[in-house]
């Protein structure tokens, strides 16, 4: 039997035409939309053997870890462009996955209690206006008819975009594999890649945890905050590094709470699961001293139970009779100028990045994988592509600082 | 659900009774009971109805670990029914379950889904069905509505460093507490319990340690957020930290009190014993079905008898040992507690608890049924700290040396002793107990001068 | 009633559910907490984990050797948020609006 949800045991070819190092969603999404967009389009190139190698199991890395929320309300047209075409996908993924996503559209919104928060909110509005994405400016009564439990007293003006939502991210880890599978996509869990070495006749020979060498003539680097070892190795400096993110759930209730609330003062986020936890978590800046990690970190501590406590009580006051039901931590893959590193590597044009996505990755999958596929079958270009080039950096072209970068 | 049959009466009449309202109906409990036994006792078991199937759930473990009696008190969702006491006036809910109880139509979708439900397969087509569908599990999942004229709660925070903290006031840990007392070191044991409840528990005769932090629930080990900075100060402190939540009832005008307390120990020594796990039967699911351990203690904590028929599920000495002491807590008028093994089980039936067990000859009356499974060690604490754990056959053992040490965390040592290295009994739990106590004084006395202060 | 048996109350998780992911080729505590759901509900575990366990060893799909908890999530005993705000920050507050943070 061929396991959907591929296995440690699943037979690898090899030689393949495509390995994709990393069972996130990222790495499964691409899988997918390959098969998908070769196809959609019949007398396209072949698909060729494509396989995807996962050192854990599926959902252990960041794809399992985030909160789950999918906007559009990005600070620039490329980002809320991007962001509208992976909500259209969302809506009815469900179905083409065949697999509950819960995704919900409950909107996001952003409450800014200061003056500089109400200038960014005023700026954001004003871009998605002109790309015409349905997001609107709310004084504080209006915010409060939307989620009616906020304390909105300091609240200056908020930002409410009603097609933004949430999700349940596994089951599209889960489901994207699902259909890989089908279309005859090999996925290998608890595999890792011990090294990448090129190939004297092209491509790229992966020695595995289990032993096998494999040659591939393309590959992807879908391990987000991992990413930088593989790199290393090969002589790629890319700029990314890991950083910890914690978050929690709350114990279960009824519902009660349709929007993601963001407070943009404390960069606290939180939003209510299908389940009825309240997922929450806050920009924590890293203690003075200390050196942005090397390794990824995904230890909890108190220090950020106690600080996203008061900044949820402080605009949802009911909050402080309620309990969190558990606490965890997943790694951010930060890139410096906010936006992802996706691309023919520098100096390697067969190993292609899609790392950096800054804790952003997860909404953004379902559109880079559509366009990725497109760009590597049928080589058509993307405006998010250039940006995302990423040997941008080695030829300081970077371009801007996307500023809506939450948590 | 007053009318209905006593599950549990009192051993003696007691000198007043304490009147709850449990949903509609006003129960009359006494100052010893929790929320729990004040439930069973008048037979109303179901404290919601679950959040797929539907299906009615009540209290199982009675000692704070499950998480099926949650309750909604005051105005508060989700709170545990086992480990609240019951106070004159407490307005107490059901969750997840629409009233009247028997004419909830939720609890159709036990019997549409009688194969089960694959809840990621579930109407997944067309997506109209599907948005239907989400929707409805929305409102169908989740547990308690939010909170609404509960009572404000004091809060505070207490930084607590010493050289040694004991968790868990059992039989390893009192033994423990006491070997420090004796040595004249200064410690702390920490006990969720509260002293009600520790004092049903302690064996006759036997002098509680003097220095306990009673109903205080260790909820984390962390490691020191000071460690890995490079300062002077980090160098100073670098320590573990045990977060605690206590909760002080509310007393006459003064509010209840919630003190979050971080301790700093040189030494943690773990004494967690064991919790019971589940056993696997058709329906094992039915509120009055309990932990045979959580039973006897709650029952000996509220000073009652069992009034209905009783079943101990299990074998082995543990079970006919509970069969035997449940026996001896059960009231003239109710039935000899009977003893099955889980392989002569075929279902347990009921509706909104336990009415009988159908065994593969007969069918057995059963209003509450005592699951007396080997225990398993309560090791998540011992793995945050660091310890390894293997599988022992009934749970995850924490692993240590021969002097009884298990972890090392910053710098903190990390001990494990009793239950929780493996069951053992409670008199060779109290000799393990001493004896790492023992050794832990060794380390202490060893230790550099300034790595030693006494708090 | 259905005749169901649970290895998981707080998130109706039964035997046959379990049976059902270890057929698509789930075999890990880890995978198998997240597939089905056992030990994400209230109790975290506490209840559930050693049963599961159980039922993995005795059908084979992993041994009692290698078998090992999934990683315990805090908080392990009931906590308020009320009280969780109590706690200072050991660096001082963060809070400054974050116009380039990470």
């Amino acid at each position: 039997m061929t396991e959907p949800l591929g296995s440690a045991t699943a037979t690898l070819p090899a030689e393949l035409d495509l390995l994709i190092i990393g069972g996130g969603v990222m790495g499964l999404s691409i899988a997918y939309n390959l098969a998908r967009e070769a196809k959609a389009r019949r007398g396209g190139p072949p698909l060729g053997k494509i396989a995807v190698v996962e050192r854990s199991y599926l959902v252990s890395g960041a794809s399992g870890r985030n909160g789950g929320g999918v906007r559009m309300q990005w600070g620039d047209a490329g980002n809320v462009a991007l962001m509208r075409e992976s909500i259209e996908i969302c809506r009815g993924l469900a179905q083409d996955l065949d697999i509950n996503l819960w995704f919900r559209q409950g909107g996001y919104l952003f409450l800014a209690r200061t003056e500089s928060g109400e200038r960014r909110l005023h700026r954001n509005v004003a871009v998605h206006e002109r790309v015409g994405a349905p997001t609107r400016l709310l004084a504080a009564r209006e915010a409060l008819e939307i989620a009616p439990q906020l304390d909105v007293s300091e609240v200056r003006v908020a930002a409410y975009n009603p097609e933004d939502g949430v999700v349940f991210p596994w089951p599209f880890v889960w489901g994207y594999a699902g259909r890989a599978v089908e279309a005859g996509v090999v996925i290998r869990t608890h595999t890792g890649v011990t090294r990448l070495e090129p190939s004297e006749r092209g491509g790229f020979v992966a020695s595995l945890a289990s032993g096998e060498r494999i040659w591939a003539r393309k590959v992807i680097n879908a391990t987000g905050a991992w990413s930088i070892e593989l790199n290393r190795a090969l002589g790629i400096e890319l700029p990314n590094h890991p950083h910890r993110h914690e978050i929690l759930s709350s114990e279960p209730l009824k519902p009660f709470l349709d929007p993601l609330v963001v407070d943009l003062e404390t960069g606290l986020y939180f939003s209510q699961s299908t389940r009825g936890e309240i997922v929450t978590g806050i920009t924590m800046p890293d203690p003075p001293g200390r050196e942005p990690d090397r390794d990824v970190q995904l230890g909890s501590s108190l220090r950020f139970l106690s600080n996203v406590s008061r900044a949820l009580i402080r605009v949802l006051p009911l909050a402080r009779f309620l309990k969190p039901l558990r606490q965890w931590a997943g790694p951010y893959d930060i890139s410096p100028d906010g936006d992802a590193i996706v691309g023919p590597s520098p100096g390697h044009p067969d190993l292609i990045q899609v790392c950096g996505f800054t804790g952003h990755g997860f909404m953004m999958a379902p559109a880079l994988g559509r366009l990725l596929a497109r760009n590597l079958l049928f080589d058509e270009a993307h405006p998010m592509l250039e940006r995302w080039d990423p040997c941008r950096f080695r030829d300081g072209r970077e371009l801007r600082r996307e500023d809506m970068i939450i948590g | 659900m007053s009318r209905a049959r006593p599950l549990l009466v009192p051993v003696e009449p007691g000198p007043r009774t304490v009147n709850i309202r449990v949903d509609e109906a006003l129960v009359e409990a006494r100052p010893e009971d929790t929320l729990a036994t004040a439930l069973i006792a008048v037979g109303s078991l179901m404290t919601s109805r679950s959040p797929k199937y539907r299906r009615p759930r009540g209290a199982f473990c009675l000692t704070g670990d499950c998480g099926t009696c949650l309750v909604r008190v005051d105005g508060r969702p989700n709170v545990r029914a086992c480990t609240t006491p019951v106070r004159e006036g407490m307005r107490v809910s059901s969750q997840n379950t629409y009233r009247p109880r028997r004419l909830d139509p939720t609890a159709l979708v036990d019997s549409v889904f009688r194969r089960g439900m694959d809840h990621h397969h579930l109407m997944v087509h067309p997506r109209v069905v599907n948005q239907v569908m989400q929707e409805l599990a929305r409102n169908l999942t989740g547990y308690g509505e939010l909170p609404e004229g509960a009572d404000e709660r004091r809060c505070e925070h207490l930084e607590h460093e010493l050289p040694v903290v004991i968790l868990g006031a059992g039989p390893a840990g009192r033994a423990a507490a006491r070997e420090f007392e004796r040595r004249g070191i200064a410690h702390r044991l920490i006990e969720r319990k509260d002293r009600r409840q520790l004092d049903a528990e302690l064996e006759l005769g036997e002098v509680s340690p003097t220095n306990m932090l009673l109903g205080c629930g260790v909820f984390a080990v962390y490691g020191d957020p000071r460690a890995g900075v490079p300062t002077p100060e980090s160098a100073a402190r670098g320590r573990l930290l045990l977060a605690a939540s206590e909760l002080i009832p509310s007393i006459e005008a003064s509010p209840e009190l919630e003190r979050l307390h971080g301790f700093r120990p040189r030494h943690l020594v773990l004494a967690l014993g064991t919790r019971e796990p589940m056993l696997p039967f058709a329906n094992n699911d039915l509120p009055g079905i309990v932990g045979a351990r959580g039973l006897l203690l709650a029952l000996r904590r509220a000073k009652a008898r069992i009034a209905g028929p009783c079943v101990v599920v299990g074998e082995g000495e543990r079970a006919e040992r509970a069969q035997a002491e449940l026996d001896e807590l059960r009231s003239p008028s109710a039935p000899k507690v009977e003893r099955v093994t889980l392989d002569r089980i075929e279902r347990a039936i009921g509706s909104t608890r336990i009415e009988a067990l159908v065994l593969r000859d007969r069918r057995l009356p059963c209003a509450l049924l005592a699951i007396a499974a080997p225990l398993a060690p309560a090791h998540e604490l011992a793995t945050a700290a660091g310890a390894q754990v293997r599988f022992d056959g009934a749970g995850f053992a924490v692993v240590r040396d021969d002097r009884g040490h298990c972890a090392r965390l910053d710098r903190s040592d990390v001990w494990a002793c009793g239950d929780l290295v493996g069951t053992m009994g409670a008199s060779a739990a109290a000799r393990d107990g001493e004896r790492v106590a023992g050794h832990v004084a060794d380390a202490l006395a060893l230790a550099e001068p300034e790595e030693n202060e006494h708090g | 009633m259905a005749d169901r048996t649970f290895v998981c109350r707080c998130e109706d998780v039964t035997t046959s559910e379990l049976d059902h992911a270890i057929a698509l080729g789930l075999t890990t505590i880890e995978e198998l907490k997240r597939y089905t759901g056992f030990g994400t509900g209230p109790c975290q575990g506490k209840e559930c984990l050693a049963t599961v366990a159980l039922e993995l060893i005795r059908r084979g799909v992993i041994t009692a050797g290698e078998v090992q908890p999934f990683t315990a999530r805090p908080p392990i005993e009931p906590v308020s948020f009320g009280a969780l705000a109590t706690v200072p920050d050991p660096f001082g507050e963060p809070g400054i609006e974050t116009e380039s943070e990470s």
